[in-house]
């Protein structure tokens, strides 16, 4: 057949055709995806239970229901799925569109999720206990409130939304500062360093950058200096200049990111801190069976996590291995000889994971997924006995079980 | 494959249905069977009937009863049975094929596969349109599966598909936010706003399922009826049932309004009975609540109202009559409000908000927000509820080089708008059906 034939007949394919052919490709896309994975999850229940009972078969509709789920969300088909979320990101910024897929994009231009009113009575009761336990162990205790990505002081949440992130973490301070608990608010810290949240958060994420939680690091083990709980360390120690600090760039979409898509408010650099000096530290991860012992930027980071990409990967979880039931660090040169144990939320990721630097050994844990590790949070604490307890989280973790875990069951407080 | 995609949804209550095209199908050889004795004939499809509405009224109005009768002081306890999903379109559907049979207006289904197929069509089982047996019939067996009517069918399909989760889905998420405001925090203009809003994610709701439906009918070869004519340019109330739900209207008209008598009766008396009746199962049909029966009864009254004065047919002046077309989409809005209120007291809270008569004040941010957001959803929701672009495309029609572009145009608008659409699905967006729950 010559061109001209070829042509003749293209023309002949009316537009409902080609829609035919788009609408195809889609649930060929989906579907052919989804049936060995729908086929697989109904088929798993019942070859588990080796019987076909009510409770096997609604367990493989279940099943089959979340495989199903999983397909048309692409699940790993990250490529597919980051493209179609752009192109939403791209239609609502083309829109004028501030709030996408429970993301709010701030007069700043960074993304927030909003919080609503929240009773924290409970959260600083379960403080007071923490407190309460070392202060009967003659030990240290100290609650730092990382801040959020609305800041306190300034409006900058569009006409129509409301956010109490900060009035939650105002009374829950309140609450606490009534119980004598000691504590360091970061908002403020921000704002007496004259540091403004857009230096301070990454656009696409809720969490602050990695160089903020250095500083704020820092400015804990300042904390402990100037309150005489550790002598005073090297200033080299915390000092962002003794460490290289190497920026990937336009490297990372963060959570509301990959909520949105990149379209729609960006992406964000990357940096990964390390230290200049020499170290030899190490590290332990019991639910992972991991054990690295050598230099810290060789034990510390997951560095097969540092992928460019986008969506279905999570560099943030560079620093420390992100967020597990428990982590172990030891450093035999490190200058305070000193058990730390942080319980944190996610914002301890680029906080904590230099602790090692100063303390011996220093352990967190993040209640969230505490369960994991197989051991009850009071024989831990007690098989552990921290000379400094720490408590780190941002104000959307206020009612999580970060704080809210009910740490020690069996004692009254009286306050 | 279609009570495959039942089960998927609802494991248990594939047996209801079933169950329901069994007995239907053993009713309508019965009442084949029995024909020549037009007296047990009638008593077989009294009895069918019965047995439909029987399994209806249990799954559907069951509590309902007992908690009125609970209201004059009785303690009785309630069943708490789950609603199948679509149970009232797959039940007048089947409803309607027996009395069909028994009216000789169309032949008895001897392959139960076939009756199955037509009863449990997955593309309208659980949101309409209620296919009545007749239209398609001889579609069963003989149909044509083409690469045109397919692609037709994709097209509409999208349209659907576009119209729910672009239109819909936004619009729900206004409406949502509106309506879950106390009265006194919602300001007049956003209670506007809100009550609007639902009026299109119902619309867009229903009427994207139905498109929806009928394009996938058309990919395997069947032709449905439509069961919406942009419904908010009607005239008058009236009108607005001609171009609303179509299939649930003919059904009530066919099934009841006619054998009653319908408007050809002697007295007027008789015509409000009939059309009381029609409305007060029309409304008792939406749900089993006061809510959705002061909502058809409202419907009784300007309707009664219309056919009683002659509204709007006697107004000749432009001004009476564009007047009345206001009053017609001010009065289909307010029923929405109640329809969407979860309860009396909360429709009339909103009502009553709209009107600033809830210590509500004139304007507020979500006033702003919703305008910045959803302008553009808004905008095209109402585009989309006018025959505007209908009308254009049948004046480009008939131009050649202007339909090629047309057709151009319109293939790269629909691929738009299945991207756009399959975003939000990705993303896990809001995702409600209002007319599942019938």
């Amino acid at each position: 057949m010559d061109i001209k034939g070829i042509i003749t007949r293209l023309k002949r394919i009316g537009y409902r055709h080609v829609l035919a052919l788009a609408f195809l490709g889609h649930i060929f896309i989906v579907g052919l995806a989804a049936i060995p994975g729908v086929a697989l999850a109904a088929i798993k229940p019942l070859f588990e239970a080796r019987s076909i009972t009510k409770e096997t078969v609604t367990a493989a509709f279940s099943e089959m229901d979340e495989a199903y789920k999983s397909i048309l969300n692409f699940k790993g088909m990250s490529a597919i799925r980051g493209s179609y979320i752009n192109f939403n990101g791209l239609m609502a910024r083309l829109m004028g569109q501030r709030y996408v897929n429970k993301s709010l994009m701030l007069d700043n231009g960074h993304l927030a999720e909003l919080l609503g009113k929240q009773d924290t009575g409970s959260a600083a009761a379960q403080m007071e206990k923490l407190y309460n336990a070392q202060l009967r162990n003659g030990k240290e205790f100290l609650f730092a409130l990382a801040p959020y990505q609305i800041p306190k002081y300034e409006d900058i949440i569009p006409a129509g939304y409301e956010d109490y992130s900060n009035e939650n973490a105002d009374q829950f301070l309140k609450d606490i500062e009534g119980k004598g608990i000691p504590f360091i608010d970061f908002r403020e810290e921000l704002v007496e360093k004259g540091i403004s949240n857009d230096e301070a958060f990454f656009i696409t994420d809720h969490h602050w950058t990695n160089e903020t939680g250095f500083w704020a690091y820092g400015n804990i083990i300042d904390y402990f200096a100037r309150n005489g709980i550790i002598a005073s360390v090297d200033p080299m120690l915390t000092d962002i200049g003794s460490y290289d600090t190497k920026v990937y760039e336009d490297w990372f979409l963060g959570s509301a990111g990959k909520r949105t898509g990149k379209l729609f408010a960006g992406t964000d650099d990357f940096a990964v801190i390390t230290p200049k000096f020499e170290t030899e530290i190490s590290l332990e991860i019991p639910t992972m069976d991991i054990f690295n012992k050598g230099v810290f930027s060789d034990v510390a980071f997951d560095w097969n996590a540092l992928k460019s990409g986008y969506f279905g990967v999570y560099p943030d979880i560079t620093y420390g291995y992100g967020n597990r039931p428990v982590k172990i660090y030891r450093n035999d040169n490190a200058p305070a000889d000193l058990k730390v144990l942080t319980i944190r939320d996610s914002f301890a990721i680029p906080v904590s994971t230099f602790f090692p630097m100063v303390f011996k050994e220093c352990r967190e844990v993040d209640m969230r997924v505490f369960d994991e590790y197989g051991v009850d949070f009071e024989s831990f604490y007690n098989e552990y006995a921290p000379d400094i307890l720490i408590v780190l989280v941002n104000p959307n973790q206020l009612l999580d079980l970060n704080l809210t875990y009910d740490f020690f069951n069996d004692i009254e407080e009286t306050s | 494959m279609s009570l495959a995609f039942y089960a998927w949804g609802e494991p248990r209550f594939v047996f209801v249905m079933a169950g329901s095209i069994g007995f239907n199908y053993i009713s309508a050889l019965l009442i084949d069977k029995l024909r020549p004795n037009k007296t047990a004939a009638k008593a077989a499809m009294i009895a069918c009937a019965a047995g439909n509405l029987g399994v209806l009224f249990v799954f559907k109005y069951l509590d309902f009863v007992i908690n009125n009768i609970n209201a004059f002081g009785l303690s009785l306890p309630l069943f708490n049975i789950a609603l199948p999903i679509g149970i009232s379109f797959f039940t007048f559907q089947a409803m309607s094929y027996v009395i069909d049979v028994y009216r000789g207006d169309v032949e008895v289904q001897k392959n139960p596969l076939n009756l199955g197929m037509y009863v449990a069509f997955f593309p309208q089982l659980i949101a309409g349109p209620i296919v009545r047996y007749k239209d398609i019939e001889t579609q069963i067996n003989d149909r044509t599966v083409n690469l045109e009517l397919f692609g037709e069918g994709v097209r509409r399909f999208i349209m659907g598909f576009s119209k729910k989760i672009l239109l819909a889905n936004n619009m729900a998420l206004i409406a949502d936010r509106a309506f879950g405001l106390p009265d006194t925090e919602r300001s007049i203009v956003y209670a506007w706003i809100g009550a609007m809003a639902y009026s299109l994610q119902i619309f867009f709701d229903f009427s994207g399922y139905s498109d929806m439906a009928v394009g996938l009918g058309k990919m395997f070869g069947f032709k449905f009826l439509e069961n919406f004519n942009y419904p908010y340019v009607s005239k008058s109330i009236s009108e607005f049932w001609r171009r609303w739900h179509m299939s649930l209207g003919q059904w009530f008209r066919d099934y009841v309004y006619f054998p009653l008598g319908g408007s050809r009766v002697k007295s007027r008396a008789r015509l409000i009975f009939n059309l009381f009746t029609v409305w007060f199962l029309t409304g008792l049909w939406h749900g089993a609540s006061w809510n959705f029966i002061i909502w058809g009864l409202m419907y009784f009254t300007l309707i009664s109202f219309e056919k009683l004065t002659g509204w709007p047919g006697k107004f000749k002046a432009p001004v009476g009559k564009a007047s009345y077309r206001i009053f017609t989409l001010l009065c289909v809005m307010f029923g929405w409000v109640f329809f969407r209120a979860s309860g009396i007291g909360a429709g009339l809270g909103y009502g009553a908000s709209m009107f600033g008569l809830s210590g509500n004040g004139l304007f507020c941010d979500n006033v702003i927000m919703t305008v910045r957001e959803y302008w553009l959803f808004f905008i095209g929701a109402a585009l989309c509820s006018t025959e505007i672009f209908k009308k254009l495309r049948s004046r480009v029609d008939g131009s050649g080089k202007l339909r090629a572009a047309a057709n151009t145009v319109s293939m790269g608008f629909y691929m738009f708008c299945l991207i756009w659409s399959v975003s939000f699905l990705i993303m896990g967006y809001h995702n409600p059906f209002i007319y599942f729950n019938f």
